[in-house]
């Protein structure tokens, strides 16, 4: 019986146990913040950003951070939008940057004209790369700070190059470059099976908005209410990709990481991808490679990607606050540590300068191209729309259906119809 | 065809069909599992070259300390246990309790009441957790353990589980009790609990599994190391959606993750198949 008594016992204590915390609560004079944060690229970014926020916390003793991993993109949008609807949002969250019109339809977050205002306006503004501002701007106003940013870029194997007779530091510039480099790099073996894809691009509404701008198309208007998706350009897209796949020099459909891995064992000569990806291939491939601008067609122009951060409505003394941290993380040797640890770009333009910076990238040139493409090209902002999960996800099976070799007019048809009725409510 | 049908006969006489299928669908299982180890323990430029290997060509054990460094695996590990034992203990007390009354106490509305428990099974737990979320909320229970195991207290499934088994228990044996002096409570200790055992361990089972495997309300409902489990852990490594998960420390980490269910399976297999066929659980 004693045996049964200290089951019990034991039991209620775990029971208990449970809802004991030892948290660190709010202490007289100090401010304490929630930050929710996503991991979007591999590595060990959890602790690179805990320990970068124990940082801040040292630097001074007014406000004190605790750093809160939520997930990938979408999760962490998820548990904010929790918390907020339950009136427990956090101070302040990285969250991918087109998700500001779903936050704002919400209400849930405070624009930043004000403390941008004090601290000198638009030569703090100008301190970012321009291009990344573009996405946290609406209605006139300013509503992130860009943090962890990253834009599509072209990754090129210089062994192949040189294998099959083009000059390795001449990567395509156009798309008919594309098209006759990748038919020159494509090998076939005598049963006709493809060993080695000229290109691969996978189904991502992330590669094919800057091909449709590139076409001189347009996908999402600037309000974020529309998108074209039923247009001559995204025809002119399709059947330029469509060709390459009947050609054989292209796989017709890909998925994301199936592609990095690919480029990385040496089945593509030619990858588009994510900058982001950069640390990766460089850890795990062999072969000699190098980066390049996205090749143009009628525009040469470009989008960027990532997350920024959010101030959520809470107090006027915890948004104060909030804003003094991502001030201190968007300081130029700030952005330099998170750029190297993670393998996304410093925001700010005087992070190339820091010695640690250009010790990188000295030591590896193709981490400077994103940088010089969003400087030199024309970038547009990501796809920004109102629901945008959903079209996200009618832009990406759109794509998958036609590159499968669904009917091109009636499934852009279709996709706008569908297109259309997401997005009726903010006509 | 006479031939034929004489063939098929001695196939399934001699269990050579059964085998053969079983093996079959023995390699479909155990072919994920055997590539998951094979990856952990291989290089990331030797899993993403073309050449293709079953067991690696170079052993190495470094993805197992990479992998640990990502999250605070320990800290986790013993969360994780401390949450799955207890939902567990909680649950047993109040699906007990309940399918007895369900299944042999007598009272007004008993059925139409047990049809709506039953209708708990039916709405998928990620709709409720907004609702859930500010329930926690406001007890002052976020960022603790408690908070992922309270909304799992009372099961619709193991109560509706328990009373079928309760259910299956002849009254003789419940008189038989009576007769010695055993009743009420009592009756539930001594009689059903133990004649419906095979059924609390088929669900020990599920609940254990579904717990340690939870990744989403945990991480929604919890912010800090003290709180959280070894799915989110998990997640550090596999959300590298932008670049491409480094396979070979996810695959590390998963089996860091799975190996205490795995091993208590493997040892307890018998057991578990046991209940599972007494309980009537398919699947």
């Amino acid at each position: 019986m004693s045996k049964k008594i200290l089951l019990i016992i034991l039991t209620i204590t775990l029971i208990v146990s449970l809802g004991w915390t030892e948290g660190k609560q709010e202490e007289k004079g100090v401010i304490y913040l929630r930050m929710y944060y996503p991991v979007g690229v591999a590595g060990a970014l959890a602790k690179l950003m805990d320990s970068m926020v124990a940082d801040f916390n040292k630097s001074q003793n007014e406000v004190y951070v605790e750093s809160i991993f939520a997930g990938g993109y979408r999760e962490a949008m998820e548990k904010a939008q929790t918390a907020f609807l339950a009136g427990k949002p956090p101070d302040v969250a990285v969250l991918d940057a087109p998700t500001l019109l779903t936050l704002l339809d919400i209400n849930a977050i405070i624009p930043l004209d004000t403390f941008i205002d004090q601290e000198g306006g638009k030569s703090y503004v100008d301190e970012f790369i321009p291009a990344f501002m573009k996405i946290a701007r609406h209605d006139g106003k300013i509503w992130s700070i860009p943090w962890q940013r990253s834009t599509p870029i072209l990754y090129y194997n210089r062994d192949f190059f040189r294998e099959v007779g083009l000059d390795p530091e001449k990567p395509p510039a156009t798309w008919d470059d594309l098209r006759n480099y990748s038919r020159k790099l494509t090998k076939t073996d005598t049963s006709g099976q493809v060993s080695r894809w000229g290109v691969e691009i996978a189904i991502n509404f992330w590669l094919f908005k800057p091909l449709l701008l590139q076409a001189g198309g347009e996908l999402d208007n600037e309000a974020g209410t529309k998108i074209s998706i039923d247009t001559p350009e995204s025809r002119v897209v399709f059947n330029f990709l469509l060709g390459m796949a009947n050609e054989k020099i292209m796989p017709a459909v890909k998925q994301w990481a199936e592609t990095v891995n690919d480029f990385t064992a040496g089945v593509t000569g030619i990858l588009y991808n994510s900058t982001g990806a950069l640390t990766h291939i460089r850890k795990s491939t062999k072969y000699d490679f190098n980066t390049a601008f996205l090749p143009a067609y009628k525009r040469r122009v470009c989008i960027e990607g990532g997350g920024n951060f959010f101030i959520f409505k809470t107090t006027k003394t915890h948004e104060a606050a909030a804003w003094k941290f991502i001030k201190w993380m968007t300081k130029p040797e700030n952005t330099a540590r998170w750029s190297l640890g993670s393998g996304y770009i410093p925001v700010k333009k005087a992070a190339f300068n820091i010695p640690e910076y250009k010790e990188y990238t000295d030591k590896w040139p193709q981490a400077l191209t994103a940088y010089k493409q969003l400087m030199e090209v024309d970038t547009e902002r990501n796809m920004m729309t109102h629901r945008v999960n959903e079209i996200v996800k009618l832009v990406n099976s759109t794509t998958e259906e036609i590159m499968g070799g669904a009917d091109l007019d009636a499934t852009l048809k279709q996709a706008q119809a569908k297109a259309d009725k997401i997005l009726e409510a903010y006509q | 065809m006479k031939f034929k049908y004489s063939v098929l006969k001695r196939l399934v006489k001699h269990n050579i069909l059964s085998h053969i299928l079983l093996f079959v669908i023995s390699i479909l299982v155990l072919i994920p599992l055997f590539l998951m180890v094979s990856t952990a323990f291989k290089s990331l430029p030797e899993l993403l070259s073309t050449d293709f290997h079953w067991i690696p060509k170079k052993i190495i054990f470094t993805n197992f300390r990479d992998a640990m460094e990502v999250a605070p695996f320990g800290r986790y590990y013993m969360n994780t246990i401390i949450l799955v034992i207890s939902i567990l203990a909680v649950q047993l007390v109040t699906i007990s309790l309940a399918s007895y009354a369900f299944a042999r106490l007598k009272f007004p509305g008993r059925d139409i009441i047990f049809l709506f428990f039953l209708l708990q099974l039916m709405i998928p737990p990620q709709s409720i957790v907004v609702p859930n979320y500010i329930t926690i909320a406001s007890l002052k229970l976020l960022d603790t353990k408690l908070a992922i195991g309270v909304v799992y207290f009372a099961s619709a499934f193991g109560t509706f589980l328990l009373r079928q088994a309760f259910r299956a228990i002849p009254r003789d044996i419940e008189d038989a009790a009576k007769i010695d002096g055993c009743e009420g409570l009592k009756t539930v200790f001594h009689v059903f609990i133990p004649l419906a055992k095979p059924s609390f361990i088929a669900f020990a089972l599920v609940s254990v599994t579904y717990h340690w495997n939870e990744f989403f309300w945990p991480l929604i409902v919890t912010d800090t190391v003290r709180a959280r489990t070894l799915t989110v852990g998990l997640a550090m490594l596999t959300q590298a959606t932008e670049s491409t998960p480094e396979w070979t420390l996810t695959m590390a980490a998963t089996i860091i993750v799975v190996f205490p269910l795995l091993t208590i399976f493997v040892i307890f297999q018998r057991r578990f198949i046991q209940s599972f066929m007494h309980s009537g659980i398919k699947g």
